[in-house]
C-alpha cells in the first residue's frame, strides 16, 4: 500500500512535470531567437548581412542560416561556405553526449554507498 | 552554371538541418576520468574514501531522433576506516547500455540498464575480508529543454533509478561466516540545468535533488540530498569536445563529497 501510494505520486509528479513544461515549450515554441551578423568581404570589403535563427528544440546548436539580402550569382560559393560553418555541431546539453558516463557513475556512488557493502558487512563482524 | 538564388534556398535549409549534420556522423565515442573524494562522519563509523573512475563510451544515431549506446567503466575506490581502525578497497567493472529519443519540442525520453561486479576488500586490526558482489541497475527518465535565449538554454530532468545488489556469503580470515546479502534501492533524481552558449565555450550549472525509498547510507536517516556542480564543454573542432566538470552535494547527512571529472568526445 505504501509502495502504491508513492507510485501515485510519482507518476502525478512526472505528470505535472510534463503538463507544466510542455505548457510552456508550447509558449516558447513560437519564439525564434535571430542574430544578424554582418560579413564584410577581405577581398573586396563589401559588407553583407545575414539573420542567423537558432533550431531552439534541437539538443544540438545548429544555426540556421536565413539571407536578408540576396547574394548576386558570384557570391553563391558564399552559401556553401556558411552551411559548413555553420553546422558546427555543438552539444549544448547532457541528451546529445553519451549520457551513460554520468549515471553510471551515479549508480557506482550509490552502490558503493549502500548499506549493506559497508556497514552491514562490518556490523555483522567481531572487530576488534 | 548560374542557379537561382531562390531555388537554393531549400536546399541550403536542408544541407545544414541539424538531422543532415548527425547522419554525417552518427557515431560519438567518449572517454571520462573522474576523482571522487568523501568524507563519511557517523560518530560510530567516521571514515574517507577516494574513488578513480574510467568510462568509455560509443553512442550511435539511429533514424531521426534516436541515439543507442553501451558504456564500459572501471571504478577503484579506498577506504581509510577511522573509528574502526582499518582500510578497505573496492573494485568495480560495469558494463551499460542507454537509449535516448527525442519525442517533441524539447523533450527527450532516455533509458539505461548496467551490470556491475564488486571486488571488496576490507582490512582491520585483526580480521580481513574478501568478498565479491554485483549489481543491476534500471532508470527511466525525461529531459525537456527549455531554451531562454539565443545563447542561454535550460533543461529540466527526472529520472527514476532501481538498484539491485548482492553480496556473495563469505568467510573472514579468523572464521566468522557472513551469509549473503540482497538489497534494493529506489530513487528518483529530479534537476535542472543551465547551458550559456558562448563562441568554443559551453559553460553550465546542474542542481539535482535525490529522493530514495529509503535512507541511503545506514543508520543515518538520509533518504535524500542534493548534489550540485559546475562544468564546461570545450570544441577543439566540430568533431571533438573537451568537457570538464566540479560537483558536490549538500543536505546529505555526515557526507562530505567532491568530484572532479574530464570528459572528451569525438563524432566520426
Amino acid at each position: 500500500m505504501k509502495y502504491a501510494i508513492k507510485m501515485i505520486w510519482l507518476v502525478a509528479l512526472l505528470s505535472f512535470m510534463l503538463t507544466a513544461t510542455h505548457t510552456y515549450a508550447g509558449t516558447r515554441d513560437a519564439k525564434s531567437y535571430k542574430k544578424t551578423v554582418e560579413i564584410t568581404y577581405e577581398d573586396t570589403g563589401r559588407k553583407i548581412k545575414t539573420t542567423t535563427t537558432r533550431s531552439s528544440w534541437s539538443g544540438n546548436v545548429v544555426e540556421v542560416e536565413t539571407i536578408r539580402y540576396p547574394l548576386p550569382t558570384e557570391d553563391q560559393s558564399l552559401l556553401s561556405t556558411s552551411s559548413e560553418a555553420n553546422s558546427s555541431n555543438v552539444c549544448l546539453v547532457p541528451v546529445c553526449q553519451p549520457p551513460a558516463s554520468d549515471s553510471q557513475q551515479q549508480v557506482i556512488d550509490q552502490v558503493v554507498n549502500q548499506p549493506s557493502l559497508t556497514t552491514d558487512i562490518i556490523n555483522q563482524l567481531p572487530i576488534d | 552554371m548560374l542557379i537561382k538564388f531562390k531555388n537554393l534556398i531549400p536546399l541550403l535549409l536542408l544541407a545544414i538541418s541539424a538531422n543532415a549534420v548527425a547522419d554525417e556522423k552518427p557515431w560519438t565515442m567518449s572517454a571520462g576520468l573522474t576523482y571522487r573524494d568523501t568524507n563519511f562522519t557517523l560518530p560510530t563509523n567516521k571514515s574517507s574514501s577516494e574513488y578513480w573512475s574510467t568510462n568509455l563510451s560509443l553512442n550511435r544515431k539511429i533514424g531521426d531522433a534516436t541515439w543507442l549506446g553501451g558504456t564500459i567503466a572501471f571504478n577503484d575506490g579506498s577506504t581509510r576506516y577511522k573509528t574502526l581502525n582499518g582500510n578497505g578497497d573496492v573494485d568495480t567493472n560495469s558494463v551499460g547500455a542507454y537509449i535516448t529519443h527525442y519525442l517533441s519540442t524539447g523533450l527527450y525520453v532516455n533509458g539505461a540498464l548496467s551490470y556491475g561486479k564488486l571486488d571488496i576488500n576490507n582490512k582491520f586490526t585483526t580480521t580481513k575480508l574478501d568478498s565479491d558482489a554485483d549489481y543491476t541497475s534500471a532508470s527511466l527518465g525525461l529531459t525537456q529543454l527549455l531554451p531562454l535565449s539565443y545563447n542561454l538554454m535550460s533543461s529540466l530532468n527526472a529520472r527514476f533509478t532501481h538498484i539491485s545488489t548482492n553480496i556473495d556469503s563469505f568467510t573472514t580470515n579468523i572464521g566468522t561466516s557472513v551469509a549473503d546479502n540482497n538489497n534494493s534501492l529506489n530513487y528518483l533524481t529530479l534537476g535542472g540545468r543551465l547551458d550559456y552558449k558562448m563562441d568554443i565555450w559551453t559553460p553550465y550549472v546542474h542542481l539535482d535533488w535525490l529522493k530514495a525509498s529509503h535512507e541511503f547510507i545506514k543508520n543515518t536517516g538520509d533518504d535524500n540530498y542534493f548534489t550540485y556542480g559546475i562544468g564546461a564543454n570545450f570544441m577543439v573542432n566540430k568533431e571533438t569536445s573537451l568537457g570538464v566538470s566540479l560537483n558536490s552535494v549538500f543536505a546529505k547527512r555526515y557526507v562530505d563529497d567532491v568530484n572532479v571529472g574530464i570528459n572528451l568526445s569525438h563524432r566520426f
